[in-house]
């Protein structure tokens, strides 16, 4: 279930609000962590088994693992939890790529929606009972809600146990966070079905040509389509997440800052899936060592993590050599880059550009696809492709396109910030809810992008 | 007096974006028990010879109409990835090949054609 889907909004919604409604409040996190888990069968069936018996491993290994001993035995035990964590992921996400690679054909396995995501959640929490930053979850209940918390539970954002462990033990819901959960909500709704279903469908179009049938306008028209839809698509998810977390009592933390506004690579990693940024500075690079390295030892830190950030995404060489492509970005702007781009004034041009490229990268099947498009952009026009470029221009295109490409700057929330257009701004944005919510009712199935990983 | 201010706002759940709060539990709840009213209620009028409609959304038909009038009327864009929209009001149905094999983008592989000449 995706929470565009009208099956999401116009029934499991209603019947989670009129839930907690009635529910007594030490009845709410039993209740809760039911309709999570009715949420996750009501995709992937069977494959909530997989879910129960990870909440159940990690509650008893997170019990085995003393705070801060670093004894060689404490250290086995916390590398075996991860290790069974990693395995899951291993099994369902890489084996069937290396049974591809490997030439055995007609193998696959499902992949359990949200696999990524739950995983380096329970190996965030695992580590920090052994860094001695929470205590080992004492209720199973607490812990498979921590877990299944249906906002968080398939994309994200990667929420950090400690982050939420005192709303889970007790949380008041109140009229004023509805309020604003719901104001999320709806523009992250809004994100989604007007702007990132609209240029996804060109750049799905685009994207499903041969290059050799693409010219260069066609190419950029494809490639700036799938920048927004990418953006809006997942931001849009991670909004839609933190406002329901909200109307449900939970503060969940920002994942999304203007990545697109960013004025390097190193910038743009601050702001976009700000969670998983974290996730990887604090669990992996800061134990590579962090900052306090030599040149070259930090260039291989950089690029270790950039190749796991990759691989995160998906099991698929274009992913790799996307993860490689940003973390080059990073090294060089850490040595002659980073000096040139602080004194020089389009430093957000040259970040677009690089982003660009390699969501080219990320979007295309395999590498020699992604090179064919480079071609295509860079290359001449030709008529097929020109009439084809007519016929993607309507007028809904072209006005979303650049509604998306200004929304990209915090340009709209600095001119709406004035208290004097508080009203103006929540009737804008009751009007767009309402369309919203019209196309969501409208429209047939459109996965999020990040489902994938 | 902001106490006083406060306690005011909080007395009325509209005040303060509260408005904005209940229009979208109106969003979600008339389609939501427009369902069940679908799902529970016979509908009388309907020929009982006839297999029992699948329950819709409240709102569901008119949500898909406006928005289908809105876009192709202002965007100039179908609302459906199953019609294309041609020049002067023509629609085409989009999941065939027709149009490409009109347009004489689809050529025959030398095997295909040898295989349709030799028939």
């Amino acid at each position: 279930m995706v929470f565009s889907q009208a099956d999401f909004l116009f029934l499991f919604l209603p019947i989670v609000l009129i839930v907690l409604a009635l529910a007594k409040r030490r009845w709410q996190n039993v209740a809760l962590f039911f309709l999570s888990l009715g949420f996750y069968a009501y995709g992937e069936k069977g494959f909530v088994v997989v879910m129960v018996v990870a909440i159940l491993a990690n509650y008893f290994l997170a019990l085995r693992i003393r705070p801060r001993d670093t004894s060689v035995r404490n250290r086995n035990r916390l590398a075996f939890a991860i290790g069974l964590n990693l395995s899951l992921l291993f099994v369902f996400k890489y084996v069937p790529f290396l049974a591809g690679m490997a030439g055995v054909k007609r193998f696959s396995l499902h992949l359990p929606l949200g696999i990524s995501f739950f995983t380096f959640q329970n190996i965030s929490y695992l580590v920090d009972v052994y860094r001695g930053d929470v205590e080992a979850e004492p209720s199973v209940l607490n812990l498979g809600l921590y877990i299944t918390l249906f906002p968080h539970l398939v994309a994200g954002p990667i929420v950090r146990y400690r982050e939420i462990v005192d709303e889970i033990r007790h949380r008041e819901r109140s009229w004023d966070d509805f309020i604003a959960g719901a104001e999320i909500f709806a523009v992250g709704l809004a994100k989604k079905v007007l702007v990132a279903d609209v240029v996804g469908r060109t750049a799905d179009v685009v994207f499903a040509m041969p290059t050799a049938r693409l010219d260069s306008p066609l190419a950029w028209l494809g490639a700036w389509c799938y920048m927004l839809q990418i953006y809006y698509d997942f931001s849009g998810y991670s909004e839609m997440a933190i406002g329901l977390a909200r109307m449900l009592g939970f503060h969940f933390p920002t994942n999304f800052a203007y990545p697109y506004a960013a004025k390097s690579i190193q910038d743009f990693w601050r702001r976009w899936h700000i969670t998983l940024s974290r996730w990887f500075r604090d669990y992996v690079y800061i134990p590579l060592g962090g900052n306090r390295q030599g040149t070259s030892r930090l260039a291989i830190s950089l690029l270790t993590v950039f190749f796991l950030c990759g691989l995160w995404h998906g099991a698929n060489w274009t992913f790799v050599v996307w993860g490689l492509y940003h973390g080059f970005f990073l090294v060089i702007e850490r040595g002659f880059l980073g000096k040139l781009l602080a004194r020089a004034p389009l430093g957000n041009a040259y970040a677009l550009f690089v982003i660009l490229m390699g969501w080219v990268l990320f979007r295309a099947s395999d590498i020699v696809s992604a090179l064919g498009f480079y071609g295509a952009m860079f290359g001449g026009a030709h008529a097929e492709a020109s009439a084809a470029l007519r016929d993607l221009l309507t007028p809904e295109l072209v006005a979303v396109v650049v509604i998306g490409s200004i929304g990209i700057y915090p340009i709209i929330p600095r001119l709406m910030s004035s208290p004097r257009l508080a009203t103006v701004r929540q009737f804008v944005l009751a009007a767009v809810m309402v369309f919203s919510l019209m196309v969501a009712m409208s429209d047939s199935y459109s996965p999020f992008l990040y489902f994938r990983f | 007096m902001s106490q006083a201010s406060n306690s005011q706002m909080s007395a009325s759940p509209l005040r303060n974006g509260g408005w904005f709060a209940a229009l979208f539990l109106v969003g979600i709840f008339v389609p939501f028990f427009g369902y069940l009213e679908h799902l529970i209620l016979p509908d009388r009028a309907a020929d009982p010879r006839l297999p029992k409609p699948k329950a819709k959304l409240g709102l569901q038909d008119w949500s898909v109409a406006e928005v289908s009038r809105l876009r192709l009327e202002a965007g100039k864009a179908s609302a459906s990835r199953r019609v294309l929209l041609g020049h002067h009001g023509w629609m085409f149905l989009g999941d065939s090949d027709v149009i490409r094999v009109e347009e004489g983008l689809n050529p025959f592989e030398p095997a295909e054609l040898k295989a349709w000449t030799d028939r």
